[in-house]
């Protein structure tokens, strides 16, 4: 075999090499991700934790779906605090139109805060939620919720409590307790 | 017809027509109609200065002896630039196959964005973003982001119109800093390994000297540099000392500083033909880098037709000897783009199309969202699958030889 051939072969092999690593570390990041979004998320067990701010509420099976079929979906609780959602979240941030459930279950999902609000919320108070918001620009969503009859009620990943106004300390403990404690999974060990 | 038979003063008139820059011991002799280039031993650079001055073929020996030493076959040497198209004895329109070159901005307009004042702003402008991204975390970009608006389908088309006035503002600064110096530029459309990309073809940069390329090559990133240090200076001002913006441009800005953040980080794939291979390949002192390191490439795993290997005999040194290098991180390069296209863009694209093609199937044509589903839809085959056409037209412009 010439040299030309061997160095072409040496070069086949590096390439082939590489081309391997790819496809193997592809497969083995993708492989649990195609299967979930065929499946959905897994349904992770829930964490009763009394010790934190709000109550439990039951995590449902939470698929992606697409926008006309999230219309016949219906929650366990106002808001929802689990359950099927939009593929792709929306980011943190403060929102004067009210956020579809569809999306705002994915920011929970990512262990983001949601703070809705009734529309009927007095706009003084609606001002120092924002304020709150503000104070916590990767964590929080806010947005007006109009099935909410009266008030306010933060929800995250399985949890919930609601407000009959704005109390600061109060907000301010769900959102510190609860930002970051599940992200597709319960994160870290439990709190309580 | 031979360079004897022509009259001394169209030979005095076609080496007019043609760019000489010093580069190191060679001189790159370039013809800006037709944007070919060609470097040849600096005493050829003195023949055709001769002949620019009025000297005669013969004189033009006679100077180029007294400067260099050397017997110079200058009817030759003309013969052969005029095989490789840079010599052109008629003056007319551009040679079949060239685009419009585009000016229309003065350059006396354009200056002040790129002088010495206006790049230590630049300067100023990353530093800023440095340090407003080490002091707070929350400035920093994050994939959710890219949904700004409450409506998720709109949020993506809104993205990709966002994207799309960002690339139009990146290229017209390169467009504008070629202006600044004289140089016309030309727009095309073009890809970067799987993505598809604006281009503005500064080829007429070579007529100019190195250190004056530099501007026109950068000046893309330091328009993103400066819009990412605006929206970055305004968003922090949003939540840290109450300027009133409205909510949703305060994530319309968070949006935006991730964008400019991507076209950043994808600037340093200098494999991918970026501003900063620019940068390099000129830095490198190369002259046709990409496409020499990609016949390198080539001609390690495949046998090579004997044009491309007439292509790579052809080429200057320099090139052939980075492109053993760089060649190989080319290489290492696109199989990281294959491993982005395997796990990123692929799934993405499949999940997002799935998505909208099930709600335009179960929508009925009066809903606002199956038309938003189907504008997604069409926007994400577009440019997901865009690069393919786009790499067939310029093979074949290749083949043509309209495109170097």
């Amino acid at each position: 075999m010439n040299a030309v051939l061997l160095r072409r072969l040496g070069w086949w092999l590096v390439t082939a090499g590489l081309m391997c690593a790819v496809v193997a570390v592809a497969v083995k990041q993708q492989l649990p991700r195609l299967t979930g979004s065929a499946v959905g998320s897994s349904l992770a067990s829930q964490r009763s934790e009394p010790c934190l701010p709000g109550t439990a509420v039951a995590i449902l099976k939470s698929p992606h779906l697409s926008v006309a079929a999230l219309r016949k979906v219906h929650y366990n609780s106002i808001p929802p605090t689990s359950g099927p959602h939009f593929a792709i979240p929306p980011t943190p941030g403060i929102y004067d139109a009210p956020l579809q459930p569809g999306a705002f279950v994915h920011a929970e999902e990512h262990g983001h805060v949601v703070i809705a609000y009734a529309p009927s919320l007095p706009a003084a108070q609606v001002s120092v939620l924002k304020d709150i918001a503000k104070a916590h620009p990767r964590d929080v969503l806010m947005t007006p919720y109009p099935p909410l009859p009266q008030g306010l009620a933060l929800a995250a990943w399985g949890r919930l409590e609601r407000f009959d106004q704005a109390d600061r300390p109060g907000v301010e403990r769900f959102i510190v307790a609860l930002a970051g404690r599940y992200d597709h999974r319960w994160v870290g060990p439990p709190r309580c | 017809m031979t360079t004897s038979q022509r009259q001394a003063s169209a030979v005095q008139a076609a080496a007019a027509r043609l760019s000489l820059v010093a580069e190191g011991d060679d001189v790159l002799v370039g013809n800006p109609a037709t944007a070919t280039f060609v470097a040849v031993p600096a005493v050829g650079g003195v023949v055709l200065s001769a002949l620019v001055e009025g000297h005669s073929v013969a004189e033009a020996a006679t100077v180029a002896f007294e400067h260099s030493q050397v017997e110079v076959d200058v009817e030759d040497f003309l013969a052969t630039l005029e095989e490789a198209g840079i010599l052109v004895y008629e003056e007319g329109p551009a040679l079949s196959g060239q685009v419009r070159w585009v000016s229309g901005v003065p350059s006396w307009l354009a200056r002040p964005l790129f002088g010495k004042v206006a790049w230590f702003c630049y300067g100023l402008a990353f530093l800023f973003v440095i340090v407003a991204f080490a002091a707070e975390p929350a400035l920093r970009p994050s994939f959710e982001d890219y949904l700004f608006v409450p409506d998720p389908m709109l949020s993506i088309i809104c993205a990709y119109a966002m994207s799309v006035v960002i690339m139009i503002a990146h290229e017209s600064w390169h467009w504008l800093a070629g202006r600044a110096i004289d140089v016309p530029a030309r727009f095309r459309l073009s890809y970067r390994g799987i993505f598809p990309a604006a281009e503005t073809d500064l080829s007429l940069l070579l007529t100019r000297p190195r250190r004056q390329r530099y501007g026109p090559m950068l000046a893309g990133p330091a328009f993103d540099v400066s819009l990412l240090a605006l929206a970055i200076g305004l968003r922090w001002a949003y939540f840290d000392l109450g300027l009133p913006l409205s909510d949703v441009l305060a994530r319309l800005l968070g949006a935006l500083i991730l964008m400019s953040v991507a076209n950043l980080v994808l600037q340093c794939a200098v494999f991918l033909r970026t501003d900063l291979y620019a940068v390099l390949a000129c830095a490198l002192h190369c002259d046709n880098l990409y496409r020499i390191s990609w016949l390198t490439m080539k001609e390690r795993l495949l046998p090579v037709s004997a044009e491309e290997s007439a292509e790579l005999d052809s080429a200057s040194a320099r090139d052939r000897a980075v492109a053993r290098w760089f060649s190989v991180l080319y290489l290492v390069g696109m199989f990281g783009v294959f491993w982005f296209l395997l796990n990123y863009l692929l799934p993405a694209a499949a999940g997002g199309f799935s998505w909208m093609v099930r709600d335009i199937l179960s929508l009925s044509t009066g809903s606002p969202t199956f038309w938003e589903a189907v504008v997604v839809a069409l926007l994400t085959a577009a440019s997901n699958l865009a690069p393919i056409p786009l790499a067939l037209r310029e093979r074949r412009l290749r083949r043509l030889g309209r495109l170097s």
